[in-house]
Parts: structure tokens; sequence; C-alpha cells
């Protein structure tokens, strides 16, 4: 994808945990990327996050900026049982 | 005769991310997920090719074991990201692979390639031709590689297996990178498919003034194209995300074809000059169509290995020498490739801290589970361990040559499209001596065994 020189100065890594009473993939922003309570890496911004799968979990998507966090402390994003 | 025209990119009837160019539609065969090795070639003419050629070469060379199989390196590479010069050999590798080392010295390195588009542009046939207002030197450059290095090969002649290849141009309204991948097209509701790959390279390697842009023209709003989810998100990320949110820009500037009925492109080298930047953007972002972040997340990658063959000169100036001001054309030198130079700097400095970075974020999660087990050995971090990669960003360049008068020789050679055929020689024998030099190469090899 196009990019402009000028903005493509990287940020620091971002940390998140998404969680469920079980083993799920996650989607971010409709692609997979990642497991369900198992931290994982993502650049700073908004995303999107669901469950991959059947959707017998609530809320069914949450919308988050994700920013400022680190490897101890991730965000966390929890999903339960619906 | 006057009526000449470029050839017109075709329009795409129907998005349908299943089918195209992209690095998820080509096959895996005996490349793993697991080693996943990227390539960045430089621009910089024929130096350019032949150096990324001679790394080719090398890692043909190069036996290991992964994953219990014997193989070469080379079939582990995953991605080839060129600019200008590189970008002869990327396409040639993909469109060809190991026929590459039988013939592409002959077909192009050792070719007077620059004489021979001279013939061509004082032909008085083209002469006719190049008074169109549609077709310009740049299209004559390209049919000139199509006819005599890519024998009118389309993007769907690609082999259809990794490595995935990036040529990369540069979008001459956003002064931003434009890649000829399906992904990019889809935003101008275009297929790729039937887009010569000579096309795609005289685009990645049209120097401003000696030559001319490549132009496509723009179909969007016709094929039922749905944009990536990011691009929404990004949207609200103008002051938390700001690189983000200006992909995001980027991107819609495609979609409103009456705003941009004609997209006209021109040397990758402008925007990234070593073709890194969107190799970098795929390691450490989960928006790229390819992203590798995301298979990390998945636990898919073990190792990445990020070779860039980097073919920068720096020519002795005695600019400083003389009391009277540098020629016009030294002046306009200097404003064409220092700022190039200084930002292939940054995109190489921006790896290595990303690397460093991401090393430390990993020391420092198994630090914090160290000390908390002290105090409460069946305590465990929320989230489990990180998973863990292995990074080996190897840069290679003229700068590592220890002998001065050696280094002195590559660090100026010229950046043209003729070479003598020693010298061609020299390049990718110092390509593969430089590799082989490299301690992480080294590292690397100790860890492949």
């Amino acid at each position: 994808m196009a990019s402009s020189a000028m903005n493509e100065r990287r940020n620091l890594m971002e940390y998140v945990i998404v969680k469920y009473l079980m083993s799920r993939t996650v989607l971010v922003d409709g692609e997979k990327a990642g497991f369900t309570n198992k931290i994982f890496r993502m650049d700073e911004g908004t995303y999107t996050f669901e469950l991959y799968g059947a959707k017998d979990y609530k809320p069914l998507s949450q919308t988050l900026e994700i920013k400022g966090t680190n490897s101890v402390s991730p965000k966390e994003v929890t999903f339960e049982k619906a | 005769m006057g009526c000449a025209h470029y050839p017109t990119n075709a329009k795409l009837d129907n998005f349908d991310k299943d089918k195209g160019y992209r690095f998820q539609n080509l096959l895996s065969q005996e490349n793993s997920d697991s080693l996943f090795v990227i390539l960045a070639f430089s621009g910089g003419g024929t130096r350019a090719a032949a150096f990324s050629y001679g790394v080719l070469e090398k890692l043909r060379d190069t036996e290991i074991i992964w994953e219990g199989k014997k193989k070469r390196l080379l079939d582990e590479v995953d991605v080839i990201s060129s600019v200008s010069g590189g970008s002869f050999t990327s396409a040639y590798y993909a469109l060809y692979r190991d026929k590459i080392f039988a013939d592409f010295e002959s077909q192009f390195l050792k070719k007077d390639i620059e004489g021979a588009l001279e013939k061509e542009l004082f032909s008085p046939l083209n002469w006719f031709r190049l008074a169109s207002p549609e077709f310009d030197r740049i299209d004559m450059a390209a049919e000139f590689y199509d006819e005599h290095i890519f024998n009118h090969r389309d993007f769907k002649d690609l082999q259809k297996r990794k490595p995935f290849i990036l040529i990369n141009a540069t979008d001459m309204t956003l002064g931003a990178r434009f890649e000829f991948t399906q992904d990019q097209f889809d935003l101008l509701c275009s297929d790729l498919s039937e887009f010569p790959i000579s096309r795609a390279v005289a685009a990645s390697s049209a120097f401003p003034v000696l030559l001319s842009p490549v132009t496509v023209k723009n179909y969007a709003g016709g094929c039922n194209f749905s944009e990536p989810g990011w691009v929404k998100n990004a949207m609200n990320d103008r002051n938390i995300a700001t690189s983000r949110f200006a992909k995001a820009m980027q991107v819609r500037s495609y979609l409103d074809k009456n705003k941009r009925p004609f997209i006209h492109l021109m040397d990758g080298g402008i925007a990234d000059n070593i073709g890194l930047r969107e190799p970098t953007y795929s390691m450490f972002s989960t928006d790229s169509p390819w992203s590798v972040l995301r298979m990390i997340n998945m636990m898919q990658v073990k190792k990445i290995v990020v070779i860039v063959v980097n073919a920068k000169t720096e020519p002795n100036i005695t600019l400083d020498q003389k009391e009277s001001a540098p020629s016009l054309k030294d002046t306009l030198m200097t404003v064409a490739n220092a700022p190039m130079d200084n930002y292939s700097f940054e995109t190489i400095e921006l790896l290595k801290k990303s690397v460093e970075q991401w090393q430390k974020d990993e020391d420092a999660r198994k630090s914090c589970e160290t000390e908390m087990k002290k105090s409460c050995p069946q305590a465990t971090l929320a989230g489990g361990h990180l998973y863990e990669v292995d990074f080996y960003p190897i840069v290679i360049g003229f700068d590592a040559i220890q002998d001065p008068d050696e280094r002195s020789f590559f660090k100026n050679l010229p950046t043209s499209f003729t070479l003598p055929s020693d010298t061609v020689d020299k390049l990718r024998n110092i390509a593969g001596r430089l590799l082989e030099e490299s301690t992480i190469f080294q590292e690397l090899k100790g860890h492949l065994k």
C-alpha cells in the first residue's frame, strides 16, 4: 500500500490480551491477528476486535484505542460468553 | 504514427481477494512460513541489479537445514521488495527462478541497455511516436524491456509460489510508495494480471527528468471493492497514530476516480531507495496486506531474516576544493541524491531500532516474570509468555569493504544501465563476499545447521 516517506516513523510496539473463557482466534479489523488469552503485539491506533467463528460471545465487537501499553502492562480486551 | 498511446492498464470487473497477485494467493510449497526471509534490493541502475544478483547467487549456494529438511537458503525467500535497478533482478527472478542464473547476465547485466535505449530514442520511427502526448520516453523504454528482457510477460505469468515480489514505484502526487500488487491495483479497480512486467519495472526505474513517469488509469468505484477493515478505524487516528491516519488518507485518495483519473508513477527510489519501508511496515503493523506481525501473533513465524542489499555509492566529489560555485549538474545531483541517501540511512536505522526495542520488550516481560516468581512461584503474568521470534537484520553495502582502494572502486561506480562486463562480475562477487563476512549472516547459518 502507498505510504508517504514523512509519515512512516515507527512507533514502539503496543501489547494486547483479548480475554475469553476459551482459546479462540482473534480478528483485528477483520483479519486473523492473534489468539485469546495470549499476549500479542500491535501498532498504535484504533482497532476493532472480534472473535473468529461462532458469534456466541458478547459484545460482538469492540473498537478501542491502543496506545501507551507495554509488554508488562498490555491492554486487556474482555469478551464474555453470550 | 502520431496516435501512439501507452498500453492502458485493464479494468477489474469484480474485486476478489482470492484472485490476483497477492502474498496470500501464492503457494508455499517447500518454502516454510516459520523461517521468513525478506530481501530488499536498492536502486542504482545496473550496479544495483548486479549487486542484488550476487546476493541471489550466494543464497543459492548457501545450504541450510530447517525443520529437518536440507535446502538452499534461496528457497526460503518469502518476499523480495525492490526499487529501480534492483527491480530488474527481482522481476526476472520472479518470472524465471533458477533460469536467472543461466541467462540474466547476457539478457540484461552485460548488455548495453543505455546505448540501446539511446538508439531507440534517435530512431526516426520513434520521433513520430514520441510526438504523441500519450506516448513518452518511458513508454519506449518499457517496450524495449518488454521485447528484449521480459519477453512480453505480464503479472499473470509470474510463478504462483513464493517469493512475493514487490516492485516499488513512487506516486508523483502523493510522493508515496506505489506497489505493483493486486492489493494496490484494487484501489484503482484495475486488473494487475494483464499488466506487463516491463512496465512495472520501467515505472520503478523512471528516474525523474531522464525518463518520464508511467501513467496508469484509475477506474475506482466500478468493481464492488471494499476497503481493508483498518482504513475506517485509522481515519480516527489523526491525533493518536498519525502515520496510520496518513496511510488511510492515501488509500482513500485513490478511491475517487474523478479527482484522480490518472496516476503518474516514477522511480521508486524517490519514496524509498532501498525497498525496505514496506517490509518494515509489514513486520511491525497488523495493517499490511501481508502483515508478518499477524503471522507472528498467529505463531507461524520463528525466525525473520531481512537482507538489505544497498548499492549506494559515494563519489569522490571535489566541490570543496574550489571557491567557485558548483556546477548546475553537481547541484542537481546533490538535490536528487542527498535526500534519498539520508532517508535510506534513516530507514535502516528504523529497522535496527525496531528490532532492538522488540528484544527489549521481550526481556522486560521475562524479567518481570522472574521477579514475580521469586515471591510467588505459582504466579504467571496474564497472557502467558510473549511469543518470541529471532530477528536477523543484515545490511550489505560498499561501506563494509575493508580495503580502501577496493571500497573506493565500488563507491565510485556510476548509476547507469551499462557497465563493463568485468565490473558486473566484481559486483556479483563482492555481494557474495560481503554477505559471507556479515556476522549476523554467520550467526544465521550457525542456527540453520
